[in-house]
């Protein structure tokens, strides 16, 4: 147990390590923070006409009011930002690891290879706009739904969407593992990534192929609509339960992709 | 449409060495000759297709953390340092996942930047070092941990003469406070004859000597240098012993141990007294074990 | 004129050999595309009679399906391009070659836009033929030749706004986040996302004093055959007055950058 959070310490330490380096490193590229600042903004005016256009015509769609699908919405648009702030530089750079060889400084170190390669790269300029503005549009949303806050609806809100985030890690860092293979995953990130974007709408609204296509096989809906119909009180038991095991389930996945993966490079390389 | 085809390369084939605690050990070839898949082999980073090895204790390639506590490697031209930041900032990730204590750290670290007189360079950033600053750094970058055993693949390349030097001369500094074993691949023999106490020769991946680099230096032969035209030498002489012409209008002979006073006497009747005996060169010999092998690859 | 021809001719071909650019813009439109007729048909509930934002849900249909094509084919590069010369220094041929930096930009768009044109036309040719087949949609010969012509010079517009905007990059360095972010926020005043109605009446009404109007919206209601006779040609002298303030702008932003280019060292 000693080692377990021996562990978590060190790991927890060096990740903090990471985020210090990441905003240092970057801090000599001002202008690049105001950029991605403001690219990021941009999107966010494109999300939000989806807002505009739900309170506009001010109608329930299957039972979810405006104000309740906001805070789902909201919920997408602060976890785009957390996934491009976190992951998203380090999944698309890893073929380019593979191609140079950086993955070898990495692979005779006492620290997982996976740790390193997937999460070292940390670009905080995205997710200040997303982060923020998701946070506002949950909180407006909650406050004019008229739902209570309670701690029971703010744990199970930041649980489900703690839980979404690890569904996000999985989810789009397997097409990205495929490149040990060799195999060209470009294409196949860029089907997950506009997938993912189906999730600007709450899923309430989907039915038939991609209701299934988004719940059970590649489960994009999980990570950014269980939290608001927690707390509206929407979310059926099934999906409660599905919501928190496809989590495991895919990390598990995940890390068995990539010991394959690496069993590859590690033959094959030289 | 055309299929491609896969290529099997055979890096390495009918090897076998030792090495002991506390030797550096040289590892010479051509490119290609498997030197970087040796040291990659050695480190845990490749799987071999077949046969085994053992780094103290362990089996590399199945990577057990106890075993990358203890080694540290140092690759050519890739770099563990962080880009935009100084060395220090990257230094901070090594402490942590060598789960180094405070006391350990702030001792090596100490050690390590005096030893590479690099103090005033900390601050600055990776980028802006020269090559042989950086180098510095990435070797500092990997003794942080105080490794038993130290890999160093081409530790010198891209250097100037007067950094390779300093390069050579630290390495053996820390070697002497510390007692690691060190394993250094290089293609420039100065660092195998000022660093190494042994030398392993690889040609196409076969082991074409191994031993000690004295024992490398004590030629079959010696190298005598006449200066004399070559075009005025006796024919007796040119049949009875193989000149190579060297341009500065001098030419030289190598000579078998016993060859040496009967050539001697030759040349001296034939009135060729301008000669001298030269120093066995390491990179000649070298390059003898490398064309006995075959041929060197370039 | 003949040498802007030939640029034409060379991006056309360009262009046909590397039609998967093409392609992939279009398909990437098609995720938006089927989330919002998900979205309409939930917010249209069961009464297809129903009216929101001034649209039925036909309407609202067919808005959304032509927007498809017609944003892809107003795709627009040239700020990039142009940057990227300010930036290398290859703007400075035109210093001293007889060739109009503009209209040597405006011949590629041409030939650009004109084989995108031949796939896009194919494709929307079978789909308005489609629609035109289950009623929904009512083609005749002159709504598609009005059509064809406000098309016409909403690209020009288009062109137009977008080789003003690259002259930004003779005062800022890297130019990359700023296009981006204006591109997006182009795309959403011009009614590619979502019809302009969805702004209210009172911006609808500012925005028909705008070019964006012109470039997504209006040409794609003309097709559907919600834009009066009257609205038409309104809409068209707009559009001209547009065209010929955008000229203007164009020639005194980039006669400014362009001492500032020079005086830098070209």
């Amino acid at each position: 147990m000693n080692r377990f959070f021996a562990v978590f310490r060190k790991y927890w330490k060096l990740y903090g390590v990471f985020v210090r380096n990441s905003i240092m490193s970057q801090m000599e590229y001002r202008t690049n923070f105001f950029m991605s600042a403001l690219v990021q903004l941009a999107h966010m005016l494109t999300k939000l006409t989806y807002v505009l256009v739900i309170y506009k015509v001010d109608q329930p769609i299957n039972g979810i009011t405006p104000d309740e699908m906001l805070i789902m919405i909201g919920t997408y648009s602060a976890l785009s930002g957390v996934f491009v702030s976190f992951f998203l530089f380090n999944f698309d750079g890893l073929s380019g690891q593979i191609q140079r060889g950086s993955l070898d400084s990495n692979i005779v170190k006492p620290v997982s290879l996976q740790f390193i390669s997937t999460l070292q790269h940390v670009d905080l300029a995205f997710a200040t706009v997303s982060v923020l503005a998701g946070g506002i549009m949950i909180a407006t949303g909650w406050y004019r739904a008229g739902i209570a806050v309670t701690p029971v609806k703010l744990l199970g809100f930041l649980l489900f969407t703690i839980s979404g985030i690890f569904l996000t890690y999985s989810i789009f860092l397997i097409p990205n593992i495929l490149c040990f293979w060799t195999i060209r995953s470009r294409g196949i990130s860029d089907v997950v990534g506009k997938l993912w974007d189906f999730n600007n709408m709450p899923m309430t609204i989907y039915s038939g192929v991609i209701k299934l296509l988004g719940t059970f096989i590649i489960p994009v809906f999980l990570i950014t609509n269980i939290g608001g119909l927690f707390v509206v009180d929407k979310l059926e038991p099934w999906l409660l339960v599905w919501s928190l095991v496809a989590p495991i389930l895919f990390f598990a996945l995940s890390c068995l992709l990539w010991k394959q993966g690496m069993k590859r490079y590690v033959s094959v390389s030289g | 449409m055309f299929r491609r085809e896969k290529l099997y390369k055979q890096a390495l084939k009918d090897f076998s060495f030792t090495v002991s605690e506390g030797e550096i050990l040289g590892l010479i070839g051509a490119n290609g000759a498997g030197k970087t898949t040796l040291i990659k082999l050695l480190s845990g980073i490749l799987y071999p297709t077949e046969g085994g090895a053992e780094v103290l204790g362990f089996t590399p390639w199945e990577r057990k953390n106890a075993f990358k506590h203890q080694i540290g490697v140092v690759m050519a031209q890739k770099t563990q340092l962080w880009w935009d930041l100084p060395a220090i900032d990257s230094f901070e990730v090594n402490r942590y996942i060598y789960e180094l204590s405070d006391a350990e750290y702030r001792r090596n670290l100490d050690e390590l930047i005096t030893l590479f007189h690099v103090e005033k360079l900390q601050k600055v950033q990776v980028r802006r070092l020269s090559l042989g600053e950086r180098m510095k750094f990435e070797i500092i970058a990997s003794l942080l941990h105080n490794p038993k055993v130290i890999f160093l693949d081409e530790p010198t390349i891209g250097l100037d003469v007067v950094a390779q030097r300093d390069m050579r001369r630290f390495i053996l500094e820390y070697r002497k406070n510390h007692h690691a074993t060190i394993l250094v691949t290089s293609h420039y023999m100065q660092d195998i004859d000022e660093l190494c106490n042994r030398a392993v020769v690889l040609n196409h991946g076969t082991i074409v000597y191994d031993g000690s680099i004295a024992a490398m230096k004590e030629l079959p032969y010696r190298t005598l240098v006449v200066h004399h035209d070559e075009h005025l030498l006796p024919s007796a002489i040119k049949e009875r012993w193989a000149i190579t012409s060297l341009n500065n209008g001098s030419f030289q002979m190598r000579l078998q141990e016993e060859e040496i006073k009967p050539c001697i006497s030759a040349l001296i009747d034939a009135g060729i007294i301008n000669f001298n005996f030269v120093e066995a060169n390491i990179e000649e010999r070298v390059i003898d074990l490398l064309e006995q092998g075959g041929g060197v690859s370039s | 004129m003949t040498k802007y021809v030939k640029i034409s001719t060379i991006s056309f071909s360009n262009r046909l050999e590397y039609r998967s650019d093409l392609f992939f813009s279009l398909f990437s439109k098609v995720f938006p595309f089927i989330i919002q007729v998900y979205m309409w048909k939930a917010l249209y509930g069961g009464s297809a009679d129903g009216v929101l934002l001034n649209y039925s849900y036909k309407d609202i249909m067919l808005y959304t399906i032509i927007t498809l094509f017609v944003s892809a084919l107003l795709a627009v590069d040239v700020h990039y391009k142009v940057a990227g010369e300010i930036k290398d220094g290859h703007l400075s041929r035109f210093l001293v070659q007889p060739l109009s930096h503009m209209q040597c930009k405006a011949s590629e768009y041409i030939g650009e836009k004109a084989a995108d044109f031949v796939f896009i036309a194919l494709i929307m040719s079978i789909v308005l033929v489609a629609l035109s087949a289950v009623g929904w949609l009512k083609l005749s010969f002159l709504a598609v030749l009005k059509f064809l012509g406000a098309m016409a010079v909403g690209i020009s517009l288009q062109f137009l706004l977008f080789y003003c905007l690259s002259a930004a990059a003779f005062w800022i360095g890297e130019c990359g986040g700023v296009f981006t972010a204006i591109g997006v926020i182009s795309s959403i005043i011009s009614g590619a996302v979502f019809p302009l109605d969805v702004f209210g009446p009172e911006m609808l009404i500012i925005s028909r004093y705008l070019p964006f109007y012109y470039i997504v919206y209006f040409p794609s209601n003309v097709l559907i055959g919600r834009v009066s006779a009257v609205e038409f040609w309104q809409g068209l002298a707009v559009m001209a007055v547009w065209f010929a303030v955008l000229m203007a702008s164009k020639h005194v932003i980039w006669k400014n950058g362009m001492k500032r280019y020079i005086a830098a060292g070209g």
